[in-house]
C-alpha cells in the first residue's frame, strides 16, 4: 500500500515537471523528464518511505522553479498564450464573421510579442481573409464554370463566350491544374496557421 | 533582505554552471552523483532539480559529454564528462573568479571599515 503511495508521489511529481516544461523544444523536456527519472530512480534504489520519497522530491524543488531556473519563468499559461491563440484562429476562420474577424486576427498578430516582422507578414499575406477567401474563390470558380456551361445550352448569345471557357477547363491538364490551385488555395491559410503556431510555440518557449 | 536574496541568486545562477563543470574536472559522475555532491556544499543549491536543465545546456553547449553506461543495479545511467573546452572554460572562469572575489572582498572590507 505505501509502496503503491510513493509510486504515484513520484508520478505526480514528473507529471508537474512535464506541465512545467511544456513551453520548451520536445527534446530539452523529454530529456529532463529523463534526468529527474532517473535520479529519483537512483535514489530510490532501496525501499524508501513515503516521508523519504516527499524529502527527495522537497530537495529535487518545484517543478517550474527547476525550469525557471534555467529558462526563466514560464508564462502562467501552457500554451502559447490566448493572443497568439486567438489571432491564429481568427486568421483562419475570422473571415467568416463578414471579415471583420480576420481583420481582428490581423490586428491580435501585429501586435503580439510572439511573431516577427517576416511571421507576421507570411500570417497576412498567406492568405489575406483566411479560409474564407480561399472557399470563395473556389466557389465562385466552380460555380461560374457550372453556369457558363448551362448558359450555353440555354442562352445562344453567350455561347461563344462561354464555350472558349468551358473548353478551357475540360482539357484534363486544366482540370488538373485547377484542381492543384484549389487545393493549394485550401491549404495555404492551414499551412500559415501552423506555421504562426510552431513560430509562437518556439518564440515563447 | 530581499535585495540581497536577489543578488545572491543572480549570482548562484551564474555560477552554478562552473560549480558542475567543477564538480567533473576529476572524472565522470552520474546525475545523483554530481547532485549529492554539490549539494553537500552548503548555500550552493536551492533546489537539486536546477542542475539537470542546466547540465542539457552545458552539453548542447559541448562543455559537457553525455554518455550512457550500464549499472550494477538497474536500467543504464547518464554519466556527464568534461570535454575539452570545458575544462578550458573552467580554468578560464577560475582565474577570473579568483580576481573578482578578491576585488569584491576588498571594496566589501573597505566599506564594513568606514561605517
Amino acid at each position: 500500500m505505501s509502496e503503491r503511495r510513493t509510486d504515484r508521489l513520484v508520478r505526480d511529481y514528473l507529471k508537474a515537471v512535464d506541465a512545467a516544461s511544456a513551453a520548451l523544444p520536445r527534446a530539452a523536456r523529454r530529456e529532463l523528464h529523463a534526468q529527474i527519472e532517473e535520479h529519483i530512480r537512483v535514489a530510490c534504489s532501496g525501499e524508501p518511505t513515503e516521508a523519504e520519497v516527499r524529502a527527495l522530491l522537497e530537495r529535487l524543488g518545484e517543478p517550474e522553479e527547476i525550469v525557471a531556473g534555467e529558462y526563466g519563468p514560464q508564462r502562467p499559461s501552457r500554451g502559447i498564450g490566448a493572443q497568439a491563440v486567438s489571432a491564429i484562429v481568427l486568421l483562419l476562420i475570422g473571415g467568416f464573421l463578414a471579415g471583420i474577424g480576420w481583420v481582428a486576427g490581423v490586428v491580435l498578430l501585429w501586435t503580439s510579442p510572439a511573431w516577427t516582422a517576416r511571421e507576421k507578414l507570411v500570417g497576412t499575406l498567406l492568405v489575406p481573409g483566411g479560409l474564407a477567401t480561399s472557399l470563395y474563390l473556389t466557389a465562385a470558380v466552380g460555380i461560374e464554370a457550372c453556369s457558363t456551361s448551362a448558359t450555353t445550352l440555354s442562352n445562344g448569345k453567350t455561347v461563344g463566350h462561354a464555350v472558349t471557357r468551358c473548353t478551357g477547363a475540360t482539357t484534363t491538364l486544366d482540370q488538373v491544374l485547377v484542381a492543384v490551385l484549389f487545393a493549394l488555395l485550401i491549404l495555404a491559410p492551414l499551412a500559415s496557421a501552423v506555421f504562426l503556431a510552431r513560430a509562437a510555440r518556439r518564440r515563447l518557449a | 533582505m530581499e535585495p540581497s536574496g536577489h543578488a545572491l541568486s543572480q549570482l548562484r545562477r551564474g555560477v552554478l554552471e562552473y560549480c558542475v563543470m567543477a564538480a567533473l574536472r576529476d572524472g565522470e559522475r552520474y546525475g545523483y552523483e554530481l547532485v549529492a555532491q554539490l549539494a553537500s556544499a552548503d548555500g550552493l543549491l536551492t533546489s537539486e532539480g536546477t542542475i539537470y536543465p542546466l547540465l542539457g545546456r552545458l552539453r548542447n553547449d559541448g562543455s559537457v559529454a553525455t554518455t550512457w553506461r550500464e549499472s550494477a543495479s538497474g536500467p543504464p545511467r547518464r554519466y556527464y564528462s568534461l570535454t575539452a573546452g570545458g575544462h578550458a572554460a573552467l580554468e578560464r572562469f577560475t582565474g577570473e573568479w579568483a580576481r573578482f572575489r578578491d576585488a569584491v572582498d576588498a571594496v566589501l572590507d573597505t566599506k564594513g571599515e568606514r561605517s
